[in-house]
């Protein structure tokens, strides 16, 4: 610790403290335009000048560090830094335009509040301001004005330093220097938007917001991102009931202060005019807007009418629900419709799944902050850029400034190998073998509980052969986790869940170290779901349905009886949907017709489906296919919480009204519960007390069997291994109205390596046809350097086309041909 | 018309100079291959001993800079500044072009002496003939056994790189020439961290100019005391004056550090063109400030020309005759520091920029009673305020020019123009 005087108070603060910041902890505002608390110090500006002692010239506070007895005089005690301060804001004045009343900066703009507070009534500047031509789209969401630009290089240093994508620069020298993006390549960023909401002048502004609003007009609501699992602390503004802007806020635990471009810029759904905003009941093929009470009499009748003749009923929440929203569906399904069949997954699960699943929320907690501290960080099934941007952000950091070695198992390499994380390639469908092996080899040199290696598995050389991955690499990883211990973090995607025997290896080998282990979904309510029994085989606090004692533990609080016997999984209810054993299919914030992976099966089920109830924003294929459509509140238009994927609760309250009758979730079930008179909690505050009650963590981490799999072999006729996720910017319902945003999203493509590109005989950009025994799709090639041999990658659910014909969930793999699109015509 | 000392210059005008042969006939190499018997250490003490100073401008003693190299850090550079482009200053230039081979000879000892195995030369990119020379000169340096593997026959590997910049004033500033040599945007760093331990790519960096270098190997063969013989206690040795502006021989110079101005300009370069008399002159390129007639016997060492209120920068005097405009003259030093501003920070940028509008109008007939007011303003507002001691340059001419000619300045704008003659 330092002690320091500054402006002739004492404080003491670590050492390595910058002056500016030492300022800030004694209540004395240092003004600043290039100082950024999350920026390496630059020192450019020269705004932030104090004088202290010894020194023969101020310095600049935001550079210098405190050393002890230092004594530093700050514009409120020293003529000189006043002085200096005040000589430098002339001269950043001299250039800049005087627009204030446009700029939509105006009213939160330091430089302005600066000038107001210090600045001179008048200029001496007499000659031609410089001027230049704008504004300059430097991307489809961000406009530059240069004369406005006070060159203090955050906007450049943000997209070096802390994004990656360096392809906003300054350029020119002198009085010319300028932010540009340079000719050939655009400014291609999923983080963007930030450089507009550091920019401290008007220079960077919003394509959608410019000249909306003024900061004075708007009404801030902190809130929550509920576009990916990240949970990005926001501010949503809004103007007389319109969200015109969205930033984010500040929290140095999870987001720090960035969000990514589709958490800025992706709520125009909320406001479109496309939403549902009464309920509607189908007559004759097409909705007729009904009361809420006719509504739920209607399906309170229906739910009698199944459950006296024995039906099933079976319900899909999506994974996008708020905590207590997905916490009141679960309830619902068990003590309203009496029934286990509930899941917020439209695919199969597996026994390894279900016997991680219960034990995330007991694992010692993985935070953004641990992954700095680790010693080794394991991403498995994972792609954070596109499935989880403030989590890619994170992972920057921590290998960057503290020099965290990241290691990446996954088919396709990801933008993480762009700052040194290595990467393991195997076949789609691999992942367990390489995991195994690696677990083997750490075995072997007795690094990792026995138990972790099972042994029937095959020897470490049969597995790499199995998955083709570098034996080098897995070695290295096996070297780098030996080292690592109890201090290494898997981070494990929801797509591990699909690769056969790929999460019971990756838990297992957290267990055996004793490290940790976070599972990482793309979808905001993805841990809630779990964890309040949006699952068949799960109850609230992941208590096993078919456990006698746990299900008494939540038949106690919720005084009744719920069924013993574990329910179908999100697939089986869909295939039992087609079939038309589903008397009652309830979906909650769901696309099963859309989402569900596989080529048809969604919409068939729903087509053959007796009776739908759908809560929903908007009219989706699925809601379309409603019998009764309940219109439900968007996130910003309610209150809840959103569990992220470290498992951090975080609150918020509504930013906006709703529209036309549109009611919460659980709302919409609790009516429906009064309805048939049987006991639920009537409001937030009562679902919040019961899941305090029934979601604690408890228990210890136990190995998993890790299945004995036997991967299907590639055919003649199918030769490639599909990979699919979706990017983050895909072709979803919820990108409505983001036109902008939209424009910055890729269009469909296929990859496949150079090699595998060449033997089918075609260039990048040209199209293929991907063929399936499913069904078929084409889009244009593009090449991936390493994409292991006989596989391809085609993003899920981008705009042209979608994977899901292809698919068929009941495959542990899918086989696919790749051919030049015109082999047919060419004949 | 007095005699010069040449040391570095010694070799000017005999032939093949610039050859490996016409080198080594006079003597080349030899300090080397003294210097490869010698410890690293050892060679520091030398220069320490010789009290040799950095001839780039800022005149920092070259032995304690390379003493600063931390010996447990590898690998270090060796970064030789040939980006010579302060306004007056040609010395570097007329090295690189006439002797090449005595700067490679200092830079394998440089680069010996702090254990570095490769070492650059960044330079300016306008020199294309001094440019050619060094390419050749290294290419010759190689097939000789001088550098490359085994230096001399030595168990000692150097690689010397050629890098030619990009038309940067700044890029001279040695932290911007860092950072353009490492293909980035020639700006100045945040110092410290310094280059003796994090320069070029991060690591313990020696940067030295032409002229410090080339004077190394005669420090070696020689000794000490042999180079202390001239000069003055603080300041040691010869050195190269550039003399240029309103003389009867403009040109480089070589004498002892400590010769009176007066002795440079007349005994050297002819006197003031035209038996004129002379009204101004810098004493260290355009950087420093502005000194008179009155001024002439103030020796031309790092000390003696701080005592009369300038610096001794690069040892290049720019002579102004008495029907020399101050203005212009002050002008034309803006125009220059405002086009080469890196633009990095607020004052310089913006500051140069306007002085130079200020400094123009007031030239041709636009002058307000206000400017000189405003002239002194701005340039204190960028003097010590600026992120590099380019903003401190930038203004000397300002301030000077006004200090000693505030009558100039009056009359300009009194009259509504120049008085003088164009």
């Amino acid at each position: 610790m330092v002690n320091v005087t500054i402006d002739d108070r004492a404080i003491t603060v670590p050492e390595g403290t910058l002056v500016i910041r030492a300022a800030e902890q004694l209540g004395l505002y240092v003004p600043r335009f290039c100082d950024h608390p999350y920026l390496a110090p630059l020192g450019a500006c020269r705004q932030c000048l104090v004088e202290i002692e010894g020194q023969r010239k101020p310095l600049t506070s935001c550079t210098t560090t405190v050393t002890e007895g230092m004594v530093v005089k700050t514009q409120f005690t020293s003529d000189i830094a006043a002085g200096a301060q005040k000589g430098v804001l002339e001269l950043l004045l001299i250039n800049h335009p005087l627009d204030c009343p446009v700029c939509d900066k105006g009213g939160e703009c330091p430089l302005q509040d600066q000038v107001l507070a210090y600045g001179p009534g008048g200029s001496r500047y007499r000659e031609p301001k410089r001027r230049y031509v704008k504004p300059v789209p430097v991307s489809p969401l961000v406009y530059l004005d240069r004369e406005r630009c006070v060159l203090c290089a955050r906007c450049t240093r943000f997209a070096s330093e802390i994004s990656g994508d360096p392809f906003i620069e300054l350029f020119e020298r002198g009085a010319l220097e300028q932010v540009a993006i340079f000719e050939d390549q655009p400014y291609e960023s999923s983080f963007s938007g930030n450089v507009i909401q550091i920019c401290p002048v008007g220079a960077l502004t919003d394509a959608e917001f410019r000249f909306k609003a003024r900061p004075f007009d708007m009404t801030s609501t902190p809130s929550v991102c509920n576009l990916c699992s990240s949970g990005c602390s926001l501010t949503i503004q809004q103007r007389r009931g319109q969200i015109v802007r969205v930033l984010a806020r500040d929290n140095p635990d999870v987001n720090e202060v960035w969000t990514c471009d589709k958490g800025r810029f992706g709520h125009a759904y909320v406001q479109r005019p496309e939403r549902v905003v009464e309920p509607m009941i189908k007559k004759e093929g097409s909705f007729v807007p009904v009361s809420w009470a006719e509504a739920v009499r209607l399906i309170a009748g229906r739910i009698q009418t199944v459950k006296a003749n024995g039906e099933s009923a079976a319900v899909l929440a999506g994974a996008r629900l708020p905590d207590e929203d997905a916490y009141a569906v679960s309830r619902f399904a068990r003590t309203i419709l009496g029934t286990n069949n509930v899941d917020h997954r439209l695919r199969r699960g597996s026994a390894e799944e279900d016997a991680v699943l219960p034990q995330l929320m007991h694992a010692e907690p993985v935070e953004y902050e641990t992954l700095e501290r680790a010693k080794l960080v394991v991403v498995a099934g994972l792609d954070p850029r596109e499935e989880s941007p403030i989590l890619f952000l994170r992972l920057r950091k921590a290998a960057l400034k503290h020099r965290v070695p990241i290691v990446e198992l996954q088919p396709r390499r990801t933008a993480l190998a762009r700052f040194g994380a290595r990467s393991i390639r195997c076949a789609p469908g691999t992942e367990a073998d390489v995991l195994l092996a690696a677990a083997t080899r750490l075995g072997e040199r007795g690094g990792v509980d026995a138990s972790a290696v099972k042994a029937h598995h095959p020897s470490v050389s049969a597995l790499l052969e199995r998955c083709g991955a570098d034996a080098d690499h897995v070695y290295a990883l096996a070297d780098l986790l030996q080292r690592a211990g109890s201090d290494a973090v898997f981070l494990a995607g929801e797509r591990l869940s699909t690769s056969p025997g790929a999460l019971a290896a990756c838990w297992n080998l957290a267990a055996g170290l004793g490290a940790k282990f976070a599972r990482v979904s793309r979808r905001p309510g993805a841990a809630a779901a779990v964890w309040t029994g949006l699952h068949p085989k799960l109850l609230p606090g992941g208590r096993l349905v078919d456990n006698d004692r746990e299900r008494l533990e939540v038949e106690a609080a919720w005084q009744t009886s719920v069924p013993a016997q574990p329910g179908l999984d999100g697939r089986s209810i869909l295939d039992g949907a087609s079939r038309g054993a589903i008397g009652l299919l309830y979906l909650v914030a769901i696309d099963p017709a859309f989402d569900a992976p596989d080529s048809s099966l969604g919409a068939r089920a729903l087509d053959t489906s007796d009776f739908i109830v759908a809560h929903d924003l908007l009219l989706t294929e699925s809601s379309r296919r409603a019998d009764v459509l309940l219109p439900a509140v968007a996130v910003p238009e309610r209150a809840g919480t959103f569990t992220d994927w470290e498992i951090r609760p975080q609150t918020f309250s509504p930013a906006v009204g709703a529209p036309g009758l549109a009611e919460p979730d659980w709302q919409i079930l609790s009516m429906i519960a009064a309805e048939l008179g049987v006991a639920f909690p009537r409001s937030l505050e009562d679902i919040r007390r019961e899941i305090r009650s029934l979601v604690r963590p408890q228990g210890t981490r136990t190995p998993v069997l890790v299945p004995d799999v036997s991967i299907p072999k590639s055919t003649e006729h199918y030769p490639f291994m599909l990979l699919t996720y979706p990017l983050l910017l895909d072709d979803g319902t919820m990108m409505l109205g983001a036109n902008d945003l939209m424009r910055t999203a890729d269009d469909v493509f296929v990859e496949l390596n150079a090699k595998d590109a060449e033997r089918i005989g075609v260039e990048p950009g040209e199209s293929v046809r991907v063929s399936s025994q499913h069904g078929a799709i084409e889009a244009p090639l593009r090449v991936l350097r390493d994409l292991p041999n006989g596989s391809v990658f085609i993003p899920t659910n981008q705009r042209g086309t979608r994977v899901q014909s292809l698919l068929d969930s009941t495959d542990a793999m899918t086989f696919v041909r790749v051919d030049p699109a015109d082999a047919g015509r060419r004949g | 018309m007095t005699e010069q000392t040449p040391v570095v210059t010694g070799r000017f005008g005999a032939e093949s100079s610039d050859t490996y042969d016409g080198y080594t006939r006079t003597g080349g190499y030899e300090g080397l291959r003294a210097a490869l018997e010698m410890s690293p250490d050892q060679i520091i003490d030398m220069v320490k001993a010789a009290g040799l100073r950095g001839r780039g401008g800022a005149g920092f003693p070259t032995g304690v800079k390379w003493g600063f190299i931390p010996r447990e850090r590898k690998p270090t550079y060796l970064v030789c500044n040939a980006d010579e482009g302060e306004p007056g200053t040609f010395k570097d230039r007329e090295l690189m072009e006439r002797d090449p081979h005595q700067l490679i000879e200092g830079i394998a000892i440089a680069s010996y002496a702090i254990e570095a195995a490769q070492a650059y030369i960044y330079c300016r990119g306008e020199f294309a003939f001094a440019g050619r020379q060094l390419e050749r000169a290294i290419a010759e340096a190689y097939d000789q056994g001088i550098l490359g593997k085994r230096v001399a026959g030595s168990d000692y590997s150097l690689d010397v790189i050629l890098h030619r910049g990009a038309g940067a004033y700044i890029c001279g500033e040695e932290t911007a020439l860092l950072e353009s040599l490492e293909g980035k945007r020639g700006q100045p760093r945040l110092r410290p961290p310094f280059p003796a331990t994090n320069g070029l790519y991060d690591q313990p960096t020696v940067v030295n100019n032409v002229e410090t270098l080339s004077t190394v190997p005669h420090i070696i063969k020689n000794g000490a005391d042999w180079f202390k013989q001239w000069g003055t206690e603080k300041s040691p040795g010869t050195k190269m004056f550039c003399v240029s502006g309103d003389v009867e021989r403009p040109g480089n110079y070589e004498g002892p550090l400590g010769m009176p101005v007066r002795e440079v300009i007349d005994g050297f370069a002819g006197g003031v063109k035209g038996g004129k008399k002379l009204k101004a002159f810098t004493p260290g390129g355009s950087s420093t400030p502005l000194l008179t007639a009155a001024h002439l016997d103030a020796g031309m060492d790092f000390e003696s020309i701080a005592a009369a209120g300038s610096l001794l920068g690069t040892g290049a005097i720019i002579v102004l005759a008495e029907d020399a405009c101050m203005v212009r003259a002050t002008y034309r030093f803006m125009k220059f520091y405002e086009h080469e501003s890196c633009g990095k920070c607020t004052p310089c940028r913006e500051g140069c920029f306007w002085l130079s509008q200020v400094l123009h109008r007031i030239e041709n007939g636009s002058g307000r009673s206000e400017d000189m007011k405003l002239l002194t303003d701005v340039s204190n507002n960028i003097f010590g305020r600026s992120f590099c001691a380019f903003g401190d340059g930038a203004v000397s001419p300002v301030l000077s020019s006004v200090k000693y000619f505030a009558d100039e300045y009056t009359e300009h704008i009194a009259k509504k123009g120049c008085p003088f003659e164009r």
